[in-house]
């Protein structure tokens, strides 16, 4: 497999795909031969190798899916994952400055919501250590601020506190406000939560003088 | 039909449309050939026998669709505009998804398992969602060859990401790992010869397991058994141009012996408890 310009162009994920789909034995020799061909793409490649060989190995001792009769009941996460490609068709129908702002974790295969791993403690405790709220953490998380308005200052000790990175969590603020439950019959088209300023944020979730002090001064 | 004739229009109209993606060799992704016909018999179909069809989820029923093909023909739809059925073919579709996503991360099996069901979800919707569009990156060309394969793709990179998010707050770094003592041979050969075997009946419990438990040990030690047993990496090698263990995951032989040491120490549980 010789290496051709258009290598240079090929996003990870399709690269993952294509790993994936080969018809070859998945060993060193093939994850040898992809690394060697799309270096940049060498960590993650072999991690997702990994992932692969272990799903492999349990899929050959599981039994296959028992078939249960669908009762055409849509449940909670569909009708999520329904709403997700109804908001995109509908993002896709405005015009936009830029195509590729609305490609945000397809493509890169970025790490998924930050905050998603961490219990009640750790929420709480990573809220106190940045000098707020549970409820101001929570605007957050939920990408209730204004991407635009956060202090760069205020990122990075927060990249720093959950060892990420700021690209990262800039990407996670910056997609789609989670809109919680939603069914699939809606009368209105899906729209995203209204966002506030960070300084709006800072005023009305419940902050100290000296919190709010110290985070409008950033 | 006479070799060399064109097909008439009427009936290219009702044949799936060829792929375009092209593997890393330059070759043309292509439909098996179950898929192919029955993508063509669907296209005949009316839509309200598509729909009931698309219900179906024994796949031995004659009147099952596979997932490849329920693809291929909500692509169809939305190349035709005809929105109505692309979305009432996208449920049954989806439901489908959930439950490999409910059998390969059920609740309990990591804290984020249903965040990461629907972020699997969510995902793939979008992906069907740009489908067509000028961001589109023909993605849905591989679900239309091996469905299975794909969004297993799909959900085993979220889940690496996720891993990789989470192992920064969680590992100490290679350089402060203690001795774990010498490996022990006959342990290596018992887990070399368990994960190379296929599983009998009687052995498929056990090899459940034991592949939860790999599944199980933290992140370095994971690397090392995937990389040395499942892949076939040699944990070193005198030969500086030769990918080993030690040198994908960047430190020395010793360490990743270390690594296996303690590995196979906890995995010596589940061979203890077999029958």
């Amino acid at each position: 497999m010789t290496k051709t310009s258009k290598d240079n162009l090929m996003p990870l994920r399709d690269i993952l795909y294509a790993f994936s789909l080969e018809e070859r034995q998945l060993n060193a020799d093939l994850l040898d031969e992809y690394v060697c061909r799309f270096k940049e793409y060498a960590v993650p490649l072999t991690d997702f190798a990994i992932e692969l060989a272990i799903d492999r190995l349990h899929d050959s001792c599981v039994k296959p899916l028992e078939v249960i009769e669908s009762s055409c009941k849509v449940s909670p996460a569909v009708s999520r994952a329904i709403s997700r490609f109804h908001n995109r068709l509908h993002q896709l129908s405005q015009p936009g400055p830029n195509a590729t702002e609305r490609t945000v974790q397809l493509t890169t295969s970025l790490p998924i919501n930050p905050f998603a791993t961490l219990d009640r403690e750790s929420f709480r405790s990573l809220a106190r250590a940045m000098g707020v709220t549970p409820v101001f953490l929570s605007k957050l998380r939920d990408r209730l601020i204004e991407p635009a308005t956060i202090p760069l200052a205020f990122i990075c000790r927060l990249a720093d506190l959950i060892h990420t990175s700021v690209d990262s969590l800039k990407t996670h603020f910056a997609a789609s406000s989670q809109t919680g439950l939603q069914f699939y019959k809606s009368d209105h088209k899906p729209e995203a939560a209204i966002r506030q300023s960070f300084s709006d944020a800072v005023r009305t979730s419940g902050l100290t003088e000296d919190e709010r002090r110290n985070l409008l001064n950033l | 039909m006479a070799k060399g004739r064109p097909i008439p229009l009427e009936v290219r109209l009702l044949m799936a449309r060829p792929l375009t993606k092209r593997r890393p060799d330059g070759t043309l992704y292509v439909r098996p050939p179950t898929v192919e016909k029955q993508v063509d018999l669907a296209l005949t179909l009316a839509p309200n026998t598509l729909l009931e069809r698309a219900y179906v989820e024994d796949g031995s029923k004659p009147e099952y669709l596979s997932c490849e093909c329920l693809v291929h023909l909500i692509r169809e739809a939305n190349r035709r505009k005809d929105e109505d059925l692309r979305n009432k073919l996208l449920t049954p579709l989806l439901i489908r998804c959930e439950r490999i996503l409910l059998m390969k991360l059920p609740d309990g099996s990591r804290p984020s398992a249903a965040e990461l069901r629907d972020e699997i979800l969510g995902q793939f919707g979008e992906l069907i969602a740009l489908d067509g569009s000028n961001e589109d990156q023909l993605a849905l060309d591989y679900y239309e060859c091996r469905f299975n394969h794909a969004f297993r793709t799909l959900r085993l990179d979220l889940l690496r990401s996720e891993r990789q998010y989470s192992k920064g707050r969680i590992e100490l770094p290679s350089n402060g790992e203690e001795d774990a003592g010498s490996l022990d041979d006959k342990s290596m050969a018992c887990l070399s010869r368990a994960l190379s075997t296929p599983a009998t009946q009687e052995e498929s419990l056990f090899k459940q397991e034991l592949s939860e438990a790999i599944d199980a040990l933290p992140t370095n030690e994971r690397r090392a058994v995937a990389l040395h047993f499942l892949h076939g990496y040699e944990v070193e090698s005198v030969d500086p141009r030769r990918a080993t263990v030690a040198t994908i995951c960047g430190v020395s032989g010793r360490t990743i012996r270390n690594r296996l040491a303690r590995a196979c120490a906890t995995l010596a549980e589940v061979f203890q408890e077999e029958p």
